[in-house]
């Protein structure tokens, strides 16, 4: 079995030597609403094509339950992959999701229910969503979500399916792939009197990954970046310039060249003292 | 347009970011990671040979370990072989959509003439962008005159392409202390340069940074300049 979740469970088939994934609907609708999304993803000239692979019902104990097979997804979850391989790999993965982000938001869909056991990694940063029973049509009201990546229950935005809601997501993401003190854990415990974002900022800025990220998150938190190809852009740049940063404290001082002037001074103190 | 980095090292990297994360970061972009091992003496060793292969791995391009003499060679069989690689997969992928397989032998003589035609033609008439990014660590020293001629063959043949061809030539780590992790010996061009200077002061130092090497010679491979910004001052943010 590969998973289990609130609409269904997943299990793992093979047809030859291919290998598939089975979802199994517990909700009739809910499960139904998924496939027609994944139908239509799977005809577009995306990485999702040919997705949805066969759709039928399960007669089991005189009970039809509705299932389809999809393409199977190797892979481990984004924080095995980062304590497996070095959190240095975050630019290159971080680049990946969003371009698969972008991908689906440009066939119309909003991602919804983003988080980290919804995205597999392999190979080299590789990067792919599974789980699409939270995608949405922009503009519509997010159906799916999980509390702490939901810029809702951060009160900082509407639940309306638009890229910035994804991007949201997507930042707090990758901050809970970074938290290694589980600060997320103590998040959910908070009553919305006392959920501040101030807490995800400071997280921001004692993470050493994530400082360097952190015109980026920062961005994507207050929503500031409106399409995810703004935010590929940006994130591209950060990339680039994170070596920069290292260097931007000063200069080593140019002890030679002090230590000179200082003996001239000592010599001409000295030159003083004695005419 | 095609979009190559060929490394030429004989070591391991020793600090800044993973080559291998480079070389994937290369991959998203569209631009092949080849890398050559250059021994003379066989001072690789098990760790260098690994990150050697891993980097061509996340690169998506080809590895090869050989003596000095054969690099010149090599620079051009990989530099070739990556071009019409690259063209393959593109062409595959079209018959994928078209015919359902992108088997060359499933078709047809014919047809299949047909299209190792098209891979060919177009291999001989894209254009091509190959980067040199040269390690310059002490051992590296009596190799250069190697690595020159090197460079000299590979403009020759890129000359000779119908496609337009654009060579760039970069070492590191960087002569000035504190500058570019890659420092540019030679900026994209295809005239038949005096390569006898290159290389001539070189600063010889302890670390090798090929990551960040890497990450440079991809900047200026796809031609992006160090302050592009979204259009509102991003630098600014880093002025801590």
């Amino acid at each position: 079995m590969l998973g289990a979740g609130a609409n269904g469970l997943v299990v793992l088939v093979r047809k030859g030597r291919f290998k598939y994934a089975l979802k199994a609907g517990f909700e009739t609708v809910d499960h139904q609403s998924e496939i027609n999304t994944l139908r239509k993803l799977s005809r577009t000239e995306t990485s999702f094509k040919n997705f949805l692979v066969d759709v039928d019902d399960l007669i089991v104990d005189g009970k039809e339950i509705p299932f389809s097979v999809m393409r199977y997804i190797e892979g481990m979850n984004l924080s095995q992959f980062l304590q497996k391989n070095g959190r240095d790999w975050i630019y290159v993965i971080g680049g990946k999701l969003l371009k698969r982000l972008t991908e689906l938001h440009q066939s119309g869909f909003i991602f919804g229910d983003l988080k980290i056991e919804n995205m597999l990694v392999a190979g080299y940063g590789d990067v792919e969503l599974v789980d699409f029973g939270g995608v949405t049509p922009k503009g519509r009201a997010i159906k799916q979500l999980t509390e702490v990546y939901d810029r809702g229950f951060w009160m900082a935005g509407e639940r309306v399916a638009d890229e910035s809601y994804d991007l949201f997501s997507f930042a707090i993401l990758l901050l809970k792939a970074l938290d290694s003190k589980n600060r997320f854990a103590s998040f959910l415990q908070t009553l919305p009197q006392t959920r501040d974002m101030e807490q995800l900022y400071a997280m921001i800025s004692e993470n050493p990954v994530a400082a360097q990220l952190s015109p980026f998150l920062r961005k994507a938190l207050q929503g500031q970046i409106a399409t995810s190809q703004e935010a590929c852009l940006l994130w591209r740049s950060i990339v680039y310039h994170k070596d920069i940063k290292r260097r931007l404290p000063s200069p080593p001082l140019p002890w030679l060249k002090i230590c000179f002037a200082a003996s001239l001074l000592i010599f001409g103190a000295t030159l003083y003292i004695y005419w | 347009m095609m979009q190559q980095i060929l490394l030429i090292t004989d070591g391991c990297s020793n600090v800044g970011v993973s080559p291998v994360i480079a070389a994937a970061q290369a991959k998203t972009e569209g631009v092949a990671v080849n890398v050559i091992g250059v021994i003379d003496q066989g001072e690789l060793g098990v760790l260098g040979t690994e990150e050697i292969r891993e980097i061509a791995a996340a690169g998506g391009g080809m590895h090869r370990i050989v003596h000095s003499r054969q690099l010149s060679q090599t620079v051009q069989m990989m530099t070739r072989r990556t071009v019409t690689h690259s063209i393959q997969e593109a062409v595959g992928k079209e018959l994928r959509q078209i015919l359902g397989h992108a088997q060359l032998e499933q078709l047809p003589p014919g047809q299949r003439a047909e299209v190792v035609q098209v891979i060919d033609d177009m291999s001989e008439t894209s254009s091509l962008r190959v980067a040199l990014l040269i390690d310059a660590s002490a051992s590296m020293k009596p190799k250069l005159p190697a690595v020159r001629e090197a460079i000299h063959d590979l403009l020759l043949s890129l000359r000779a392409r119908a496609g337009t061809s654009e060579l760039a030539v970069l070492h590191f780590p960087a002569t000035r202390a504190g500058g570019d992790d890659a420092e540019i010996d030679l900026d994209w061009t295809n005239e038949l340069a005096n390569l006898d200077k290159m290389f001539y002061k070189i600063n010889m130092k302890g670390t090798t940074p090929t990551g960040p090497a890497l990450l440079r010679t991809l900047q200026l491979v796809t031609d992006k300049s160090f302050a592009q910004t979204t259009g509102d001052g991003m630098l600014s943010d880093y002025v801590v």
